[in-house]
């Protein structure tokens, strides 16, 4: 090669390049004729470049075998391990049982090496377990528990399935054709019942397929399965990485990097039924590499079968449609096809299958139509054919496929960088990846605005979930300028980035900000997705979490509950409805229902700890309300260790300095309080405002909390003249970020009077204790207890002034908020029992 | 005596890279011949360190060299630019001649493996990190230099130095969008050049 040569070469590689696939094609078409040496070149170097991305899924694969340990008589968890039952695709599965015998049956223990678990395999795992959480059916091997193990290795229990493959059943017991259709059925109920789950199984093969002596067919192995949640799109992209790990059975769409769908998995039980039927698969390749049978997958048509004929070649035709939209709706009209064909009845796949070859003699040009978006595309750009309407259809479809794969390779990357065997803790390693892809994003993605818009997106909202706001800001909102511009094709896409946005205003205490954003987000998303869509649910929950922060309490409720029925009815056991119903939870707690509070942070922390894996960050923040509102029962002691667990879960995972931090070490503070501990509490809540002001500068309203927290412990541990000047600050940060009547200002107006009530100065503390109450009532809702902790302890002043009468009012008034409260006999309702007992008020009946 | 053997270092070699700067002839000559040795230093430590068979990561090792050897507050981003151009150069020379004194003495039992961990990634194209064989990636570059000497050098500064696509750019005097263009054919190339081999 010359260095001219090579110039040319180069010239139009770098053409090729950024195209699709598709336009890749008809472009190197069109080159070849010129000079087909050239465009040989350029399709080597073009695939040699595409080589090196491949099936990711496939290398891990090879990756994990070979290393099968020996661990027999090992304990995880309740479990003993007796014996490995082999390579699974993402791990080692072994048979094992119940150590203390409580459960008799055999189980498969599941789990994958630490040091090979890749952030890639771990979400998997976690998709897997999160989808078999949802789904319970005598045709799915059910979860029966999962865990960690002691060295840190995740793992999922799941039912033993003693039987062979769907291919091994069908040959060793000679099943009839008839046989065979009736296993299949089976198997079609199993997919049907996922689907009514929104889960996705994107890997449906025979040998995923296990029957049981007795006959029954039993769908396994959910570790690449889809949780049809609407695509957060980050979400939707992460999850392109995953697809077509077995090609022989995937469709076109998953060899394209495209949305996968229900039709996805019935495309693959096409190929299986195919399969189950002939013996053969629906395609001829040469060598049986993987990219020919991506290939095959994309152009061939499928082989005529002499065992297939009439009816069943046609339902098999029409679950094999290259076009998603072509198959079988859903599996339920798979299955009554097959059944209207046991039954001798028309199918209705003929009829289609009827119209489609009379499509397709129409017209010779016109016959590729029903093929591929791709095909479509080449054919529209070799014969020049197409109209306006299908250039708009083919843009999109390329467009999106090749976003979806631009985003998924882009955070692959990132990705790959971080040190697998220490994903967590390692925060400095994932901070220096961010970094590395933020400039990326910037430098290198200006061509591809849609590609560069949605990382910006995501990794904005990474380094807001580290805390890194400054960092995050100027992403998302780049983002949203971008998605603006394109508004009109994708509404849905600025939607995205302004629930974001928004959240993050949330976490930087900018409520003002939010709340229109977060508005525009719901609106949006209620008009494109319809009012039941967890989308929906996710803005909802964001902006009541707002209403809550502004003090409209009853908007909050309404938008929370809202949220928790859509996550109820569609996903009760996704991590959206333990989040939900925390958030819920807070609202509760405000409003001073605190068991209904409590039992709204038991269960989401319950849902987390199985959906999110029981070191999730997330199960900190559930653990830290639980710990909160055991508090205010008056159950310190049981909050304690409930908050010491979250403190160490936010230590390992946010790190020291993360806001996060602040909360878990403010809370363990307060319930050290309450033990009487005020000594050791002192130091958590000054390193808590330490950690706050750090993260969230000092003026933040967080920094408020460890303030007058600290401030308390000192009144209690008698040293007033310490504490007056940070209820002070508590109180001017307050006012500054809310305004006079607000729950948390109103407090810290009464805290002042308290403050001064144990200095001595009781005019001081009556005008700080009455203005306190003024403003409590104003802003907070009737039953709340903390209108009646103002009532008591501007009371508490006026028994000292002398003004029995007034005091005595307030008691009263007083009582019934925290006898609905708190359980009877709490100390508090004793000690004010007391109170009117002493001032000769008969305390009125509960 | 650590310190003052490392502060005369640097002194050294931020008056290098200051009178690069100045566009002082020779300077960057002189700058190679004080980094090579540093580089050799650090990289020897680091494999006695770890166990045998592990991946070096010369771009951490480059800007370790780095850290060590230029004062900061006297450089602006672009003598940074230029010293880790200059070491990425040195950082290919030493491994490769690492790599052949493995082949020669045969402990290794081959090539050194080294882990390419800024060369992943362009235009939203992502490789695997993965361990390449040294000496074939060396004989590559040197045919690409054949054809385009710029490209070679492009993935040297990338691959080698750890620079970011406009700190290469800039290195080279060329537009980032033309660095990147360029950076994604020769690495085509060099994927296909490797594949082979």
């Amino acid at each position: 090669m010359t260095p001219e040569r090579w110039r040319e070469i180069r010239a139009a590689f770098d053409r090729l390049a950024p195209l699709s696939r598709v336009e890749r094609e008809a472009e190197l078409g069109a080159l070849a004729e010129g000079d087909a040496e050239l465009a040989r070149e350029a399709r080597s170097l073009l695939s040699a470049e595409d080589r090196d991305t491949g099936f990711l899924g496939l290398s891990g694969a090879a990756a994990l075998g070979g290393v099968a340990p020996h661990r027999q008589g090992e304990q995880v968890g309740p479990w003993e391990l007796l014996a490995p039952l082999g390579e699974g695709g993402m791990g080692t599965v072994f048979l094992a049982r119940r150590a203390d015998a409580s459960f008799d049956k055999l189980v498969a223990v599941k789990f994958v090496h630490a040091e090979l678990l890749s952030p890639l395999l771990r979400e998997r795992f976690a998709a897997e377990r999160q989808a078999l959480a949802a789904l319970e059916h005598p045709g799915i091997a059910r979860l029966l528990d999962g865990g960690e193990s002691a060295s840190g290795e995740p793992y999922l229990v799941l039912e033993y399935v003693e039987g062979l493959s769907l291919l091994a059943f069908a040959t060793a017991k000679k099943l009839s054709r008839r046989e065979r259709l009736g296993l299949f059925l089976q198997i079609l109920a199993a997919v049907a019942h996922a689907h009514r789950h929104l889960i996705v199984h994107r890997d449906i093969k025979p040998a995923n397929i296990l029957v049981t002596a007795e006959g029954e067919a039993k769908l396994l192995d959910f570790g690449v399965a889809k949780i049809l949640t609407p695509i957060a799109e980050a979400e939707g992209a992460t999850r392109t990485l995953l697809r077509a790990l077995t090609p022989e059975y995937a469709s076109p769409e998953q060899v394209l990097g495209g949305a996968t769908t229900t039709a996805t998995d019935i495309y693959s039980l096409g190929v299986v039924l195919f399969e189950l039927l002939t013996g053969r698969r629906p395609y001829r390749v040469p060598t049986g590499a993987p990219e020919e049978w991506a290939e095959a997958a994309l152009h061939q048509e499928v082989a005529r079968a002499p065992e297939l004929k009439g009816d069943v070649e046609a339902i098999v035709a029409k679950a094999l449609r290259k076009s998603p939209q072509e198959r079988y709706a859903t599996v339920d009209a798979l299955a009554d096809d097959l059944r209207r064909h046991l039954d001798g009845r028309p199918v209705a796949a003929r009829r289609g299958s009827l119209a489609y070859r009379a499509a397709k003699f129409a017209g010779r040009h016109r016959g590729a139509l029903v093929v591929t978006a791709l095909a479509i595309a080449m054919l529209a750009a070799t014969l020049a054919v197409a109209g306006t309407r299908l250039r708009r259809e083919r843009d999109r479809a390329t467009l999106e496929a090749a976003t979806a794969q631009s985003v998924a390779t882009f955070l692959a990357e990132l990705f790959q960088r971080a040190d697998p065997a220490r994903t967590r803790g390692a925060k400095l390693t994932a901070r220096e990846v961010l970094d590395v892809g933020a400039q990326r994003i910037e430098s290198d993605l200006a061509s591809q605005p849609v590609v560069q818009a949605r990382l910006m997106m995501t990794l904005g909202a990474v380094y807001r979930d580290l805390g890194l706001f400054d960092r995050a800001q100027p992403l998302l909102e780049r983002a949203l300028a971008l998605e603006e511009r394109r508004a009109p094709q994708d509404e849905l896409a600025v939607a995205a980035v302004l629930n974001e946005l928004g959240l993050l205003d949330r976490m930087q205490g900018e409520l003002e900000r939010a709340r229109p954003r977060l508005e525009r987000a719901l609106a949006i998303r209620e008009r494109r997705l319809g009012a039941e869509h967890l989308d929906v649910g996710r803005t909802l929950s964001t902006l009541g979490t707002v209403f809550r922060l502004t003090g409209e309490a009853a908007q909050a409720r309404a938008l929370l509950e809202r949220a928790v029925g859509i996550a109820e009815r569609h996903a009760p056991k996704s991590s959206e409805s333990g989040k939900w119903r925390s958030n819920l939870g807070l609202i509760y707690q405000d409003a001073g229902e605190l068991e209904p509070a409590r039992r709204a942070f038991a269960s989401a922390t319950e849902v987390l700890e199985l959906s999110e894996g029981p070191e999730s960050p997330l199960v900190a923040m559930t653990l830290d309300n639980l710990g909160s509102v055991l508090r205010t029962l008056g159950r310190p002691a049981e909050a304690l260790p409930v908050l010491e667990r979250a403190r160490g879960i936010v230590e390992r995972t946010w790190g020291p300095s993360h806001p996060q931090f602040g909360n878990a070490l403010n809370s363990l503070g307060d319930a050290l309080s309450d033990l009487g501990r005020n000594a050791e509490a002192l130091p958590l809540f000054r390193q808590a405002t330490a950690v706050y002001s750090a993260a969230l500068g000092p003026e933040h309203t967080y920094v408020a909390w460890p303030l007058r927290n600290e401030a308390e412990a000192l009144l209690a541990l008698g040293r007033p003249s310490e504490a007056l000047p940070l209820f002070e600050r508590a109180l001017a940060i307050r006012r500054v970020a809310y305004g006079e009547a607000h729950p948390e200002t109103a407090q810290s107006l009464t805290d002042l009077g308290l403050g001064y009530a144990a200095l001595g100065d009781l005019q001081a503390a009556e005008r700080w204790l009455r203005e306190g109450l003024k403003q409590s009532r104003l802003a907070l809702e009737p039953t709340a207890p903390a209108l009646a902790e103002a009532q008591v302890a501007l009371a508490d002043l006026l028994v000292r002034l002398q003004l029995p009468a007034e005091a005595g009012e307030l008691y009263v008034e007083a009582l019934p908020i925290l006898r609905a409260a708190y359980p009877a006999g709490d100390a508090r309702i004793r000690t004010l029992e007391g109170h009117l007992a002493e001032l000769g008020v008969a305390p009125p009946p509960p | 005596m650590e310190a003052g053997r490392a502060d005369s270092g640097q002194s050294a070699v931020t008056a290098a890279l200051v009178a690069w700067g100045r566009g002082e002839s020779g300077a960057g000559d002189r700058l190679l011949e004080l980094v090579y040795p540093e580089l050799h230093r650090i990289a020897e430590r680091q494999m006695r360190r770890e166990r045998e068979g592990h991946t070096l990561q010369p771009t951490a090792l480059v800007h370790e060299a780095y850290l060590k050897l230029v004062d900061q507050s006297r450089v602006d981003w672009r003598n940074r630019a230029h010293f880790l151009g200059v070491a990425a150069q040195a950082m290919r020379r030493l491994l490769v001649d690492h790599a052949r004194g493995r082949d020669r003495d045969k402990r290794g039992g081959g090539a050194t493996l080294v882990e390419l961990d800024s060369a992943a990634g362009e235009a939203g194209l992502a490789v695997p990190p993965r361990s390449v064989d040294l000496l074939a990636l060396d004989q590559a570059l040197e045919r690409l230099s054949a054809l385009d000497a710029a490209q070679a050098r492009l993935v040297e500064l990338r691959f080698f130095g750890g620079l970011s696509v406009e700190e290469a750019a800039e290195t080279l005097g060329v537009s980032t969008a033309t660095a990147g263009r360029d950076f994604r054919s020769a690495r085509a190339f060099l994927a296909r050049e490797l594949g082979a081999a």
